[in-house]
């Protein structure tokens, strides 16, 4: 690989030490070109020369965040840099998704292995989204949680026999219609009485026996959304 | 009146006196030897009375006058009823005043005797009127006659003295006795006189020093019992032997009298020698009385003389004899009863006491009760009728409204003569006051009691109010207070949370190592760094919790544990939800702890039960109370704990709640548990008087667990004073429940007790309260001494039982109620007649004349008036419920108050009554608008009262949310220190021995396993402090910087005068501009910034300025110091130097996460040598 420039932002010397260390030892193809320890420092360097990479840090000084806004400096002034982040914000989760709005290309995590030559490396080659472990494994928990919702919804049509004309009158009612509502809807060929027959059925199938008494619509609509048969991303009206 | 019904007399006389001269002295004759032989031989006297009446003919009054003589006769052999029946007929067909009297009187004797209060008092109220009578016309009465007055008029007073005596009116008794001398002085009739003496010696109606009334009355017996002795009277004898056996029973009266009267006192004794059972002179007596009594066939005083041996018997411990003689006296008693219908209830009930003593006596207790209950019964039914009295007051009533109405009569008669010349006038004034009475209402009673009930409504709900804004602002300021302190604790977490990157850093080193397998010493140089570093920043830590240490204490107070009881109560709703039982005790236990805290377990232990407990379970709250705490425990019938979990649990500190409990099952994240017992830690801490909390857990796996802890028990003045009242039994909470006891123990056979409690009982009441409640009493004593043999203190009780229970049972109005009853009657008739008469001319004239015009105006006057009075009454009392209640019954109030909708109707309907005239009109409406807007100012006050007290709640609940939310960050943060001080110490030393020699990777191993450790248990206490911090206190605001600034400057203008040092201190922002953020924390960050160099500085120049990206840049520039560029750069680095710079990140940090804008700044600048400036930036805003 090309040798390629670095500039290192980060505000505690002791971590600093170790990053140039990482660097030394493990990507010797990397020069690092200068180390900032606050923001003006950072820009002076810049003003300077270009680097080919930056590794950012989130926090420094009194700011913990002041990393977002400089990435998003970055980004509108030099769109061809590469940008990390180098972080210890190991819970902030929303700070990961605001630098990676603001144009970051990959975030590391302080923890786990650290910084390491492969990461750097894709980020070189011009991969996008590049993290370390340990936010690999959150964003992987996340994905995970999100399809199975999605697999269970469907198992719940399946489960509890529900058909497109429960959808709708679930799905409306959840929508505040009244019942005369939706009887008035296109594609609802039912009447009053008989969407209240369809509201006492609904309830029969979604709830044990034990918890049947007392259940009013919202009720019923709640374990609608509960069970997944209603997507609470996905709550529209029918055209009429 | 009186001559014309005296005339019929006078002519029979006469008439008689010539017709049946010869006839009439015989019967005469035969009349005034039954009288003299009455008591000297009841045959004798009923001999001559039955010839008397045969021998009468026509001579009426002397057949009549020997019915009487018959009567006596009857009357001392106890036929009552045939005595009563001869007086009737005698009383129905003679009109003789005289033979009237002497049945009267005779008739009182026979109600005195069966205890006929009525018939008594009737009878001498007739008496006492022919006795009047005769007194005022007594010129012609011949002397026969004048002997029969004699001897009615003392009799009369005798019996009465008698009466009132055994009713306990002694005064009355010794009046009345002292009346009956007049008409015997001449002592003509013997009889009489011996009568009169016998009963002034026989006790009770001389007062005096008890010695010298004693020896008077010694000497009316002796008197009266030598001369009945000389003249054959037998009963009297018979009564004064009595009466000495009596008299001489009592030690020191005999020794007296002795002394006193020695010949007299020797001249008894030898004449009752031969009656004597060895020397006892009152057995001897005793028993004479009764062989004369027996004599002369008087069934009374036999039984009563029985009754005087046995008590002399009694008296001298021979109990088996007194028994027998009781018992004598009890078999005629019977006898009597079962022969007449009348029985005589005092003197059964006398000898029914005396036979239920000698059982008791004889140890036969059953005997003895059942002969007392008897005797209660009689005392009972001997009371007087209470029936009579509240008919005299009945009749008092009318009475006086026939008077009333007499003299209403007389004025309306006064008021019609002129009624028909002022008629118009009056109709017109009548108006005229109907108007005044409407206009002038708000002066009236009704109009003016509501206006007070509003005012002082309005009142109190005005100090209500002034107390709940009060109430409010104290809670804020904790809230401000609080909240500051919760930021400089999520400060502190997220120091905490610092050292997590070097410690990772390490462990990334040595997993290097170990990649390798080679030992680095760089590595290792570079690894012992981070460790120092993660020491500094343990010890910041550590300075940080020791300054802020004791500044915010527990909160300490002593408080009913019921109070929290009923708070989680609340939670019963989740729990039905679930399906699983709360079962809440109620308690009077009181502790000593931290109020909200002690709340915060109880919850915690609670939830976590319902957590861990399936449907159809039950979660049960016990409070146990022990000498010096109060455990409170929550057991549930859940899925249990294992052993070792519970050994986990108790015994250590700190532990990963994912290792509790079955694996797979739904689990908490444990940290309840640790915090409650951190809080009973800290307990322990603060001082010696907690050395009693504990916290504790046992289960049984499968079948349930219980967590239990335990708080100081505080022991109330009250229960203290109870608990020392109930180890002496002479004081009582109440008397009615010491009465109780005093039952009880009664019932029980505890008599020694009852005795003792009822005698302290006795002796505390100072004023009889209640006499029935003392008469009561008595009997409890009684029977208490009764059942111990205690003969005197039975005697002091029961007679002072027997007298008060007359006393409260006695009516004394009888007399005065028959009076009151004949002048009434005589009365009523003349005045219901008058009034009939008026009442039909005076009504018709009224009718048609006035009443029938006006009826109609004035229906609808009343109308108006009532309707009027009840609608300002309603308003009355609708208001009158606001003065009294709480946010909720206020809330509730005021959502049911449908008055302003019901009094607009009624306004309706009484403004259409008065539709025609308009000044009516007028001033009605006008009260009722008045009514209603003063009704609306108190709604307005109470609406204004329950939102403030909702408020009030509303911040207490804020304030106690946020105040356990500190204590257990505190919990945490501490804990965090204490137990995870070693590693890095540890792991230290460890790297610098490595750097001694040479190194192994068995080291490096070591060592990751030291750290590996240490990061784990450092992260679990981290995430148990993060999870207080879930919740958001941020309060995002626009905020003007005008506002923002002028506070600030003004409290630190303050501080640097406070401060004396000459630093100039100036402020510049520009108008109007806006930012978005919590006030409270910004002004805190203004505070820290420009206090930190306050000392130092020469000058602090604050300024504020747009910046770019609608950024708005807070700038505090210090001059006169001169700081190093890496001093600036480290500014806001962990340091114990710097520590409130570690709040002011805090708050920047807060900022930015709730400000939806990452990426503000605070930091250091340089501007020259001898100055740099600290600057932050917050969000603009429109």
């Amino acid at each position: 690989m090309e040798p390629f420039k670095v500039i290192i932002v980060e505000d505690v010397k002791l971590e600093l030490k170790g990053t140039e260390q990482i660097f030394r030892s493990d990507i010797p193809e990397a020069e690092v070109i200068g180390t900032a320890q606050n923001e003006s420092e950072f820009w002076k360097l810049m003003r300077v020369q270009v680097p080919d990479l930056v590794l950012l840090d989130l926090g420094l000084g009194g700011s913990t965040t002041v990393g977002v806004d400089i990435c998003r400096q970055l980004r509108s002034r030099y769109s061809s840099l590469k940008i990390l982040i180098f972080t210890g914000e190991v819970l902030n989760e929303r700070l990961w998704v605001e630098v990676l709005g603001a144009g970051a290309d990959g975030i590391i995590l302080k923890t786990g292995n650290l910084l390491q030559r492969d990461d750097v490396m894709l980020v070189m080659h011009g991969r996008h989204y590049v993290f370390n472990e340990p936010i690999l494994e959150k964003i992987i928990t996340r994905f995970k949680k999100l399809v199975n919702g999605e697999t269970e919804k469907s198992d719940a049509l399946i489960n509890y026999e529900i058909d497109e004309y429960d959808e709708r009158f679930l799905r409306h009612l959840a929508l505040g219609y009244t019942k005369e509502m939706i009887s008035n809807l296109r594609q609802m060929p039912f009447g009053t009485k008989s969407l209240e027959k369809r509201q006492a059925d609904l309830i029969s199938r979604l709830f044990p026996s034990s918890e049947r008494t007392g259940v009013n619509a919202t009720r019923l609509v709640t374990k609608a959304f509960q069970l997944h048969i209603l997507d609470i991303n996905n709550l529209l009206p029918d055209e009429d | 009146m009186k001559y014309l019904c005296s005339l019929p007399l006078i002519l029979l006389l006469v008439a008689c006196s010539v017709n049946v001269s010869k006839d009439k002295s015989s019967v005469d004759y035969y009349n005034d030897r039954s009288y003299r032989f009455r008591y000297i031989s009841i045959d004798s006297a009923l001999y001559f009375a039955n010839q008397a009446y045969h021998a009468s003919g026509d001579y009426a009054d002397g057949r009549y006058e020997a019915m009487v003589n018959r009567a006596f006769v009857a009357y001392q052999q106890m036929k009552f009823d045939i005595a009563q029946n001869i007086l009737s007929q005698v009383r129905k067909n003679t009109r003789n005043q005289y033979i009237h009297l002497c049945a009267d009187v005779l008739m009182m004797k026979i109600a005195q005797r069966i205890g006929d209060g009525e018939t008594f008092f009737k009878c001498r109220n007739r008496a006492i009127k022919i006795l009047d009578r005769i007194g005022e016309g007594n010129e012609d009465v011949n002397e026969r006659y004048q002997r029969l007055v004699n001897y009615a008029s003392s009799e009369l007073h005798i019996v009465s003295s008698t009466y009132y005596y055994y009713l306990g009116l002694d005064s009355a008794a010794i009046d009345e006795i002292s009346l009956a001398y007049t008409p015997i002085q001449d002592g003509r009739d013997t009889a009489q006189w011996l009568n009169y003496n016998y009963m002034l010696g026989s006790g009770g109606l001389i007062v005096g020093d008890s010695l010298e009334v004693c020896l008077t009355e010694f000497d009316h017996l002796f008197r009266t019992y030598t001369m009945a002795m000389g003249r054959g009277y037998v009963y009297f004898e018979a009564n004064t032997i009595q009466s000495f056996a009596t008299l001489l029973s009592d030690s020191v009266r005999y020794h007296w009298i002795q002394q006193n009267r020695g010949a007299s006192l020797d001249y008894i004794y030898g004449r009752h020698i031969e009656w004597g059972a060895g020397d006892d002179l009152c057995v001897s007596l005793s028993r004479h009385a009764i062989a004369l009594f027996t004599s002369i066939k008087d069934l009374f005083q036999t039984a009563c003389a029985y009754r005087t041996l046995g008590e002399t018997y009694f008296s001298e411990g021979e109990y088996d004899q007194a028994f027998r003689a009781f018992h004598y006296a009890l078999a005629l008693v019977e006898d009597q009863k079962s022969r007449s219908s009348y029985s005589v209830k005092p003197w059964m009930a006398g000898i029914r006491e005396k036979m239920s003593l000698a059982y008791s006596a004889l140890g036969n207790k059953q005997m003895s009760d059942y002969n007392r209950n008897i005797y209660l019964d009689l005392l009972d039914q001997s009371r007087q009728n209470y029936e009579s009295e509240t008919r005299l007051q009945e009749l008092t009533m009318e009475l006086q409204s026939i008077r009333l109405r007499t003299t209403v009569l007389l004025v309306l008669i006064v008021i019609s003569a002129v009624l028909f010349v002022l008629l118009t006038h009056r109709m017109k004034s009548r108006a005229r006051v109907q108007h005044r009475y409407i206009s002038d209402f708000r002066n009236s009673d009704v109009y003016r009691s509501f206006v007070e009930s509003v005012e002082n409504v309005q009142g109190r709900l005005a100090d209500e109010i002034d107390i709940s804004r009060d109430d409010v602002e104290v809670s804020r300021l904790h809230i401000e207070n609080y909240r500051s302190g919760n930021f400089e604790r999520r400060a502190k977490v997220a120091l905490v949370y610092s050292i997590i990157p070097y410690l990772d850093r390490m462990l990334a080193e040595i997993k290097k190592m170990q990649a390798k397998n080679q030992v680095d010493v760089q590595a290792l140089l570079y690894a012992s760094e981070l460790s120092r570093e993660i020491q500094h920043t343990n010890n910041v830590l550590t300075d940080w919790i020791k300054m802020s240490h004791g500044r915010l204490n527990l909160h300490v107070s002593t408080f009913p544990l019921q109070k929290l009881l009923d708070v989680i109560a609340h939670s019963r709703f989740a729990f039905n939800k679930k399906n699983v039982d709360l079962l809440i005790p109620h308690t009077d236990a009181v502790v000593k702890a931290d109020e909200a805290l002690t709340l915060f377990m109880i919850n915690t232990l609670v939830d976590n039960a319902r957590k861990f407990t399936p449907a159809g379970g039950t979660v049960q709250v016990e409070v146990n109370e022990q000498e010096n705490y109060v455990e409170i425990g929550v057991a549930d019938t859940g899925i249990g704990l294992t052993t070792d979990d519970v050994a986990v649990l108790n015994d250590n500190k700190v532990y990963n709640a994912r290792d509790i409990g079955k694996p797979g099952t739904e689990k908490g994240s444990g940290f309840g548990i640790m915090n409650c017992k951190g809080i009973i830690n800290n307990y322990r801490k603060l001082s010696q008087t907690f050395s009693v909390c504990q916290f504790g857990v046992s289960s049984t796996l499968g079948k349930g667990s219980r967590f239990w802890f335990r708080l100081p028990r505080v022991v109330m003045l009250l229960c203290l004073f109870f608990t020392f009242s109930a180890a002496r039994p002479a004081v009582f909470e109440s008397p009615q429940a010491a009465f109780d006891s005093i039952c009880n123990a009664n019932v029980m056979e505890h008599y020694e007790d009852a005795l003792l409690m009822g005698d302290s009982l006795l002796h505390t009441l100072s004023i009889p309260i209640d006499t029935a409640f003392v008469v009561s009493l008595r009997n409890q004593i009684s029977i208490s001494a009764l059942a111990l043999h205690r003969w005197d203190v039975y005697n002091t009780n029961n007679t002072e039982y027997v007298r008060l229970h007359k006393l409260f049972t006695q009516d004394n109005s009888i007399a005065a109620y028959c009076l009151q009853m004949e002048k009434l009657q005589a009365d009523g008739i003349l005045v219901y007649v008058l009034l009939v008469v008026f009442a039909l001319l005076a009504g018709l004239l009224f009718y048609f004349l006035f009443l029938r015009g006006r009826l109609r105006s004035d229906r609808q006057y009343r109308d108006l008036v009532s309707d009027f009075r009840e609608l300002i009454r309603r308003a009355r009392e609708s208001v009158s419920r606001y003065g009294n209640g709480n946010a909720a019954t206020l809330q509730s109030l005021l959502e049911g108050d449908t008055f302003l909708q019901e009094a607009g109707q009624m306004r309706s309907d009484i403004l259409s009554l008065v539709q025609d005239d308009a000044s009516l009109y007028d001033s009605v409406n006008g009260i009722m608008q008045d009514v209603n807007n003063r009704y609306a100012a108190v709604r307005q006050q109470a609406a204004t009262l329950t939102s403030g007290l909702e408020e009030k709640q509303k911040l207490s609940f804020e304030e106690n949310r946020l105040y356990v939310m500190n204590q257990i960050l505190d919990n945490c943060l501490s804990t965090i220190k204490h137990e995870t001080m070693y590693y890095p110490a540890r792991a230290q030393q460890m790297l610098e021995a490595m750097q001694t020699h040479e190194t192994s990777m068995d080291e490096v191993n070591e060592l990751n396993e030291l750290l590996t450790y240490y990061r784990g248990l450092y992260m679990l206490l981290y995430a148990q402090a993060e999870r207080q911090l879930e919740q958001n206190n941020f309060r995002r605001r626009p905020l003007l910087v005008d506002d923002l600034l002028t506070a600030f400057e003004a409290g630190f203008q303050k501080l640097v005068s406070r401060s004396h040092s000459d630093v100039v201190f100036e402020c510049h922002w520009p108008k109007g501009l806006r930012v978005v953020g919590d006030a409270q924390l910004l002004h805190k960050l203004l505070d820290i910034l420009a206090q930190e160099f306050l000392p130092q500085a020469s000058r602090l120049v604050l300024d504020v300025c747009e910046v770019r990206d609608a950024m708005v840049e807070f700038s505090v520039s210090v001059s006169g110091l001169s700081l190093s560029p890496e001093e600036l750069d480290n500014m806001f680095a962990p340091s114990s130097s710097r520590i409130p710079f570690l709040i002011a990140r805090q708050i920047v940090r807060e900022h930015d996460a709730y400000c939806g804008y990452p990426g503000l700044r605070l930091y250091a600048v340089r501007s020259d040598d001898e100055s740099f400036s600290l600057r932050f930036n917050v969000l603009k805003t429109m």
